[in-house]
């Protein structure tokens, strides 16, 4: 009788013991698994040009980032990375090398915003637009464009109620200085 | 003295008539063809205006410290150490093409020149001349160096070689470190070693021996400063041995120069094969030393300087208060009429060169390249100002890149000539595929773009112009990374004060709320209270 008691204890306690041993493991799995999903989502991130345009749908970069890896959203959603940026998503992620997604726009040269000073009112409203805070002003005073973090991303043209930007082509880095391409 | 002249005649007799101490991979034995080296070095006369880039090394914009109307001398700062260089006025500022590849405009000081020297000229902000107060040669403290490093920039000092980076910037940790064995800091079996590059291996390049034969004095001059100056082990002047005449009078001076002092390590005349390219940094470093560079490090982290002749003449000129203000330049090419080496001040056009030496007819007839047939560019504007860089000037029949090129053929002729070991036909293959990753990961920027693959190409496909756009691409590829970079952490701190705002506005509508919550008792109360007031008040009227 005592043996049997003894034995049905020492049978709860390994399972009492081996449960907490499989809950553990599998929360560490679960851990394992949302820290590589955080780091794959940085990598996309990356890879993304962080122009923050939200052509793409999403508010910014990473949140189009966290949608690719979480949901598995299409990766021909970025007008300004275009091609580039989709060969090096495909390559990342095992997916095919599909066509920019052209309903979300078109693939642009380099190009920055420019406040036409004379007409700007002083309203504030692209300030609150720019994404990577590269417009400088205060209410009723003229407003400017830090020109070298200006991305091109056009979030400040809607909300301008005069219409005073404009946009230039963008600085590029060297290129100026660049070699052509040798015709043969 | 007669032991050290010993050493210097086994230098020059004993190992100049063998080969160098070390070989180099590829390269090509082409037939010298250096022009016009009979006559003397003309200086020509100047033209009515100098057009001076507003550029620094790092192709950055200098602010100019002069102004529109003002009167300029001679080695006055235009910017900030960038000398004049001719007595004028400046006419104007503005954006003018410069002498590169790809038409480039770029802001730039026009003077106008002032020909007579005579008239005084009231002298405007002149940078302090340093020069007289540096003393004899064997002041070694670090306050001489120093002043003599600034005199230098002052000076507006750059490689003469071709690709005019500024010569005291070169110096600089070199000078500073007391220690020769700090100078050594990666290779320790290396000596400290001083490299005057003479080689001179472009064919039809002539400037560097002419200068050698009509100042071979104040080179070994400037060498011997430098030398003292920067303390080093060894100091080799290299010259290909296709220049006998050069190679005699800077032994001549060499001997002169020991007569008069005493050293214990004598300037090295090493003669070399004539091999192309054995005059470009990292090929001569290898045959004098056997120490090859890879493109993530410096010479001088293997211990190792290395300056062109005419910077060593600069630099004698520089101890004597003349400022870098012009250069010796071959006229050459088999279109040339009349072929010379002259010294030309920075900022003279290509059509005033050419007209005032007698080569007027190979402006209209011939095509003009800035450079030699294997390194230079066509120039197109005739417009173009002579700088620092410009070492070279040649007419030729044709066009030498209208060639069709044809397909590759995997010959791996460009892979047996290059002298960094490079695989030209795979980076070509990678390029044209804009497979730019690829190319850089097989060591593109260790190309020197001697162009010894286009040489022997059978294809006549231009190889090292096919280079020079794929490092243009990966440079531009870069800097678009490090805007995205910036963009990405503007991006996240914009978010995170959004996200601090949001969260003090709520807590701010939090603590309003709470304090609603608890008024209303109070201001019924309040209310009630009043109300008792008022009610007690008439009360006490209607008693009165």
């Amino acid at each position: 009788m005592a043996t049997t008691l003894l034995t049905v204890i020492v049978c709860f306690a390994i399972l009492y013991i081996a449960g907490a041993w499989l809950t553990h493991i599998h929360s560490a799995a679960n851990q394992n698994s949302s820290d590589k999903q955080q780091s794959l989502i940085n990598t996309v991130n990356e890879l993304l040009p962080q122009t923050q345009c939200a052509q793409c749908g999403y508010p910014g970069c990473r949140p189009y980032a966290e949608a690719i890896v979480k949901n598995g959203i299409d990766i021909n959603l970025c007008p300004p990375g275009g091609d580039q940026t989709i060969e090096a998503l495909a390559n990342l992620l095992g997916q095919p090398v599909i066509p920019l997604n052209t309903e979300m726009g078109e693939n642009k040269p380099p190009q920055v915003a420019i406040i036409v000073e004379k007409d700007c009112i002083g309203c504030t409203l692209c300030i609150q637009a720019c994404p990577v805070d590269a417009i400088v002003g205060a209410a009723t005073f003229m407003h400017t464009v830090i020109e070298q973090d200006c991305t091109g991303c056009e979030l400040c043209l809607p909300p301008c109620p005069v219409d005073c930007i404009e946009l230039v082509p963008g600085k590029t880095g060297i290129s100026n200085w660049a070699w052509p391409k040798p015709a043969s | 003295m007669s032991k050290l002249l010993k050493k210097i005649e086994r230098v020059v007799f004993n190992r100049g008539n063998n080969e160098a101490p070390f070989k180099f991979h590829g390269g090509l034995e082409l037939a010298p063809n250096k022009l016009g080296l009979d006559k003397s070095i003309q200086t020509i006369p100047l033209p009515n205006e100098l057009v001076i880039p507003l550029l620094n090394y790092h192709k950055q914009l200098l602010e100019p410290v002069v102004s529109i109307g003002d009167h300029v001398q001679k080695g006055q700062w235009l910017a900030h150490n960038l000398p004049c260089p001719a007595n004028g006025t400046v006419r104007c500022l503005e954006e003018r093409e410069v002498m590169q590849a790809q038409p480039l405009l770029t802001q730039c000081i026009v003077i106008d020149v002032i020909v007579s020297s005579k008239t005084a000229i009231p002298s405007g902000t002149s940078p302090t001349n340093n020069c007289n107060t540096i003393s004899g040669y064997n002041d070694n403290d670090n306050s001489t160096n120093n002043l003599w490093l600034e005199t230098l920039q002052q000076h507006g000092l750059t490689g003469l070689g071709g690709a005019a980076f500024p010569t005291a910037a070169k110096l600089q940790t070199w000078v500073n470190a007391n220690n020769a064995n700090t100078k050594k800091a990666v290779n320790t079996s290396q000596l400290a070693t001083l490299i005057i590059n003479a080689a001179e291996c472009e064919p039809s390049i002539a400037c560097d021996e002419a200068l050698m034969q009509a100042h071979a004095d104040e080179i070994v001059k400037g060498i011997e400063l430098l030398k003292n100056r920067v303390q080093c082990e060894r100091c080799v002047i290299a010259i290909e041995d296709s220049k006998p005449r050069a190679i005699a009078k800077i032994k001549l001076a060499l001997e002169k120069q020991l007569t008069t002092t005493k050293t214990d390590t004598p300037i090295e005349l090493l003669t070399i094969p004539t091999r192309y390219p054995s005059g470009a940094e990292s090929v001569l470093i290898k045959i004098v030393t056997g120490q090859s560079i890879p493109k993530s490090k410096l010479p001088i982290d293997f211990g190792v300087v290395c300056l062109n002749v005419g910077t060593a003449y600069a630099v004698w000129q520089s101890y004597q208060g003349e400022p870098l203000t012009s250069r010796i330049i071959s006229l050459t090419g088999p279109a040339m009429p009349n072929p010379c080496n002259v010294r030309v001040s920075f900022g003279t056009s290509i059509e005033h060169v050419l007209k005032s030496t007698g080569n007027e007819s190979a402006l209209k007839n011939y095509t003009i390249r800035a450079g030699g047939p294997l390194t230079g560019f066509p120039v197109r504007n005739m417009q173009l100002p002579v700088s620092s860089k410009t070492n070279c000037i040649s007419a030729h029949t044709s066009n030498a890149s209208a060639t069709v090129a044809q397909p590759c053929i995997r010959c791996n002729a460009c892979v047996d000539v290059c002298p960094e070991y490079l695989l030209p036909q795979q980076l070509h293959w990678h390029i044209s595929a804009a497979n730019w990753q690829q190319s850089r990961a097989q060591n593109l920027f260790d190309c020197i773009e001697c162009g010894c693959c286009d040489v022997v190409c059978p294809s006549n496909i231009e190889l090292s112009n096919y280079f020079r756009y794929a490092k243009a691409q990966l440079l531009e590829l870069d800097w678009q990374e490090e805007q995205a970079k910036i963009a990405q952490i503007r991006y996240e701190n914009r978010n995170k004060r959004l996200e601090r705002l949001k969260a003090e506005r709520e807590k701010e509508i939090a603590f309003r709320k709470s304090k609603l919550a608890t008024k209303p008792a109070q201001g019924e109360n309040n209310i009630a209270d009043a109300i008792a007031r008022a009610k007690a008040r008439q009360r006490n009227k209607k008693k009165s």
